[in-house]
């Protein structure tokens, strides 16, 4: 069966109540794998994802009937990822009592942890120069190297203008270029 | 999602960066096996869980019902213990009435002196003679003054 657009899946969720719950399933089945690794690219432990990702489908699916589509289903759903993600990691910081430097020192530790036998040292050496950068940076990071998502579809997700989001992916890319090099 | 149109801007982005140009971008992070097979109906089941959930007013707390008790009792015994002294109060204004009473109805008078002192040894101890207020000290001075020290001696 081909792919719905979400133009369709919106349509068969407002269609009638039976319908809405399949045509959810669907969009799950979407965009689940998309959002686990944002999710889980920027918390790094695995369960935290599964709950994050988890907590923002509940969500899409809370607020859904009432999705205006001013944007596109999938930045809104990355918005919501998003928002989810910088919470968890905030009442982190909060609940431990601890500056982000240490969060950040515990995220890396977990990524060292996690390092496959036949995985390359320039991957893991890559993964801790994007946990050094600020977290907004990083979700910047992240979403143009590896989603290659367009700049004016992070704008939607991130509410931050093109120009500043070319910017801060040009200063982040030399950021990590320089962390791999140097460390 | 739509994805990069042009990998020409991406080359161009990372032109600075060639360490990272040629690393691949495969994802570092992979889920556990079959994670995504049942995320869906987990994310359905959480759905209905939260819907069928009742919401416990947070009035009906643990704490705050501990709380709410405490108050309770402590108020229950003030009041019981204000309505005890407040009995206790009238019998004793009934028991002991006023020096200037006494004197001012004469009652004192039908008494023998001897028996208000027989009265007054028939106290228990010291301790509950430190007890006596005022008026009761100066109504034991009164008949100790006015008493014949012989009969007070004899009733002694």
């Amino acid at each position: 069966m081909a792919e719905l657009s979400d133009q369709e899946l919106l349509a068969m969720f407002r269609d009638s109540q039976a319908n809405a719950h399949y045509a959810f399933n669907l969009i799950v089945k979407k965009y689940q794998q998309r959002v686990y690794l944002h999710v889980r690219r920027m918390v790094i432990v695995h369960d935290d994802a599964n709950d994050l990702v988890q907590n923002t489908f509940i969500k899409v699916w809370n607020h859904l009937e009432g999705f205006r589509e001013d944007s596109q289903l999938f930045t809104w759903i990355y918005r919501i990822a998003t928002n989810e993600c910088l919470a968890h990691l905030k009442q982190k910081r909060k609940r431990f009592f601890l500056p982000i430097h240490d969060v950040e020192h515990e995220l890396k530790n977990h990524v060292n942890s996690m390092i496959p036998f036949d995985s390359n040292k320039l991957e893991l050496k890559l993964q801790q120069a994007i946990l050094s950068l600020p977290e907004k940076q990083r979700l910047v990071f992240n979403l143009r190297y590896y989603d290659n998502m367009k700049y004016e579809e992070m704008s939607q997700v991130l509410g931050t203008s093109v120009g500043a989001l070319k910017a801060s992916y040009h200063h982040a890319v030399s950021k990590v270029e320089k962390y791999i090099l140097n460390d | 999602m739509t994805q990069h149109t042009n990998p020409i801007e991406r080359e161009n982005e990372l032109k600075d960066a060639p360490t990272l140009r040629n690393l691949p971008t495969s994802d570092f992070f992979n889920s556990p096996d079959g994670y995504f097979d049942n995320l869906s109906s987990r994310i359905q089941d959480r759905i209905q869980e939260n819907k069928s959930k009742t919401y416990i007013i947070p009035v009906f707390r643990p704490a705050f019902v501990g709380i709410s008790f405490t108050l309770m009792i402590i108020c229950i015994s003030l009041l019981y213990f204000n309505s005890i002294n407040s009995k206790t109060d009238n019998q004793v204004q009934l028991e002991s009435p006023s020096l200037d009473e006494i004197i001012d109805s004469g009652y004192y008078l039908d008494f023998e002196e001897a028996v208000l002192a027989e009265t007054l040894c028939d106290l228990p101890s010291k301790n509950d003679t430190t007890q006596l207020n005022t008026q009761d000290l100066e109504l034991e001075n009164y008949l100790i003054q006015s008493m014949n020290e012989t009969t007070l001696l004899n009733e002694l």
